[in-house]
C-alpha cells in the first residue's frame, strides 16, 4: 500500500510540474514581448499568429517612384541634348568641308 | 548652301518662341501638380502615402498611349507616303511612348509592393504593357544602329504598326480577363475622392504638355539629322565634303 501511495504521489508531482511548465514558458514569452523589439528580434524567432502582417514603407516607395521617374526623364533629356550637340558638330564640320571645297 | 534641301539645318535649328512657352507652361504645371499631390490631395484611407504614386502612374500611362499611337500613325504614313517627316514622327513617338512606359513599369511595381505584397504580378494588363514595351523597345533597338536605310525604316514602321493593336489589349484586358490591376477610374471602379481630382487633372495637363514638348523636340532633332544626312549624300554624289 505504501508503495502505491509513493508511486501516486510521485506521479502527482510530475503532473504538477508538467502543468506548471507551459505557464512558465508563457510568462517567459510575455517577458520577451515587453522588452525592446530590436533586442527581441535578435534573441528569438517567433511564428506569426493569425494572417501574416508586414509593414511596407509607403513613403519610401513613393519617394523611389517619383525620384526614379525624374531620373528617367532627366536621362532622356540628357540624351536629346547629346543628339542635338552631335547634329551641331556634324553641321559645323560639313559647312567647313563644303566651304573649303566648293568653287 | 546650294546643296541644302527645302530647308537648311541652320534654319531648322532656330527654335520657335512657342517651344519655349510650352516648356515654361509644362514646368509650371508640374510644380503645381506636385503641390496639389503632396499638399492638397488627402492621404488615402487604406493605401496611405503610396497611393500618391497613382497621380504619376496614370498620366504616364496616358503619355505612353499618346507616344505609341503617334509612332504607329507615323509608321503607317511613312509606308504610304515614303516621306522622312513621317519617319521622324514614328521615331519620336516610339521614344516618348517608351519613356512613359518605363515610368509606368517602374511606378506600378512599387505601388504593387504595398498593395499586393509583391513587386510583380502576371496580371493581364501588366503583362500586355510589358509585351508592348518590348515591341517598341525592339523598334528603338533597330533604329539605334546608326543611320537607318530605307529597309530599316520600313521594318521599324511595320513594328510600330504591329504594336498598335496591343494598346487596345492593355486598355481592355482588365475588363476582359479581370486580373488584379485597379480599375478605379473606369466604369467598374468607385472613383476617387473629390479632393484628389484637381491633382490628377493637373498632372494629366502637365504630362500632356511634356509629351507634346518632347515629341516636338525629338522630331526637330530627327529632321535636322535627316537634312544633314541628305546634304552629306548630295555632297558625296558631287564629289565634295569627303572629310565628313
Amino acid at each position: 500500500m505504501k508503495r502505491w501511495l509513493l508511486a501516486l504521489s510521485l506521479f502527482a508531482c510530475l503532473g504538477a510540474f508538467g502543468a506548471l511548465g507551459p505557464i512558465d514558458s508563457a510568462s517567459a514569452q510575455d517577458a520577451v514581448e515587453e522588452e525592446d523589439p530590436q533586442a527581441s528580434r535578435a534573441a528569438t524567432f517567433r511564428a506569426v499568429s493569425g494572417p501574416q502582417a508586414e509593414r511596407v514603407p509607403g513613403g519610401l516607395l513613393t519617394v523611389i517612384a517619383y525620384g526614379g521617374a525624374w531620373v528617367l526623364v532627366l536621362g532622356y533629356l540628357w540624351r536629346l541634348g547629346r543628339m542635338h550637340a552631335q547634329n551641331e558638330r556634324e553641321l559645323t564640320a560639313l559647312k567647313k568641308s563644303l566651304d573649303t571645297q566648293a568653287p | 548652301m546650294a546643296l541644302a534641301p527645302s530647308s537648311t539645318p541652320s534654319t531648322a535649328s532656330r527654335v520657335s518662341p512657342l517651344w519655349h512657352a510650352l516648356a515654361a507652361i509644362t514646368i509650371t504645371l508640374f510644380l503645381v501638380s506636385f503641390y496639389l499631390v503632396f499638399e492638397v490631395a488627402p492621404v488615402e484611407e487604406q493605401m496611405g502615402l503610396v497611393q500618391k504614386i497613382f497621380y504619376l502612374h496614370v498620366p504616364s500611362a496616358y503619355g505612353m498611349y499618346v507616344g505609341w499611337t503617334l509612332s504607329a500613325v507615323g509608321g503607317l504614313l511613312f509606308l504610304w507616303k515614303r516621306s522622312d517627316r513621317w519617319d521622324a514622327l514614328s521615331v519620336a513617338g516610339a521614344e516618348v511612348g517608351t519613356l512613359f512606359a518605363a515610368i509606368v513599369l517602374l511606378t506600378g511595381p512599387l505601388w504593387g509592393r504595398k498593395a499586393w505584397g509583391v513587386y510583380w504580378a502576371w496580371d493581364p494588363r501588366i503583362t500586355s504593357t510589358l509585351l508592348t514595351a518590348m515591341i517598341y523597345g525592339s523598334f528603338l533597338a533597330l533604329r539605334s544602329f546608326g543611320a537607318a536605310g530605307q529597309a530599316e525604316k520600313r521594318f521599324a514602321a511595320a513594328l510600330a504598326i504591329v504594336g498598335f493593336p496591343l494598346l487596345f489589349l492593355i486598355k481592355y484586358s482588365v475588363q476582359r480577363w479581370s486580373g488584379q490591376h485597379p480599375v478605379v477610374l473606369t466604369g467598374q471602379g468607385g472613383g476617387i475622392h473629390p479632393d484628389m481630382v484637381p491633382a490628377l487633372i493637373c498632372f494629366f495637363l502637365a504630362v500632356t504638355g511634356f509629351a507634346i514638348w518632347l515629341l516636338w523636340t525629338r522630331i526637330r532633332i530627327e529632321r535636322h539629322r535627316q537634312e544633314i544626312l541628305a546634304i552629306e549624300l548630295e555632297a558625296a554624289r558631287r564629289g565634295l565634303g569627303g572629310e565628313s
